[in-house]
């Protein structure tokens, strides 16, 4: 519930910053492989960056889940990733 | 005193949730496990009312004004998820949920090898699988 939460947050963000909605849905699916994948490249990085880009990874949040651990952080970062896209999507909507 | 809205009443509730679970996590006779829900609770509900409050933010800017709030609306914004983030990781907790299902033979396996007279280990367990 988390999970599609924050996706369906994401999703919201860039439907509403692209007018065109197959170009939205597109966008939106990269984006959600983006994030599921980007810990794969985040371990490449530098040392500061390496943390905060592998953090942004879906998988590396939602794995724990499965597994049948429940870490605070990660229904945290669900959390506040839906209610960033939430946010911002608001912003997006006034603006137009 | 009545308080005005509907809304201001949810967000004085949140103030009032996210500093009771805070004070209760930090001062009260609990166990570190319980404290730490404590806390990610004061969390949940500090950053909910930060969205509350964010919604109420301005939506519509004069042109020269909006040229340089909104960029940095959006930057506070983004500044403010990374930083609660960061802190709710470097105070992480983990709730553990398995569900106590051990296989049978695993489980019959380390019954006899708490008997002191039992063989145990890989005969008893290749004996038991013949």
């Amino acid at each position: 519930m988390l999970l599609g939460a924050a996706l369906v947050a994401v999703g919201l963000l860039t439907s509403s910053l692209v007018g065109n909605q197959i170009i939205a849905a597109l966008l939106s699916l990269s984006l959600f492989l983006l994030l599921w994948i980007i810990d794969h490249f985040g371990w490449m990085l530098p040392d500061p960056l390496d943390a905060l880009v592998v953090n942004l990874s879906l998988l590396v949040h939602f794995t724990p889940f499965a597994t049948g651990s429940i870490f605070l952080s990660d229904a945290g970062f669900f959390f506040s990733v839906a209610l960033l896209g939430l946010f911002l999507s608001v912003r997006a909507l006034a603006r137009r | 005193m009545m308080l005005r809205s509907p809304r201001l009443a949810f967000e004085a509730m949140l103030f009032v949730l996210a500093l009771g679970l805070g004070a209760t996590a930090a001062f009260g006779p609990l166990d570190n496990t319980f404290a730490d829900q404590l806390y990610f609770g004061a969390w949940c509900a500090a950053m909910l009312r930060f969205f509350s409050l964010a919604l109420r933010l301005p939506l519509h800017l004069r042109p020269a004004l909006g040229r340089v709030v909104s960029p940095a609306i959006v930057t506070a914004a983004v500044a403010l998820a990374v930083l609660s983030n960061t802190a709710v990781y470097r105070h992480d907790v983990a709730l553990r949920r398995y569900r106590q299902r051990p296989l049978h033979r695993a489980a019959r396996v380390a019954d006899d090898c708490a008997q002191p007279s039992a063989r145990c280990g890989p005969d008893l367990f290749l004996q038991q699988q013949g």
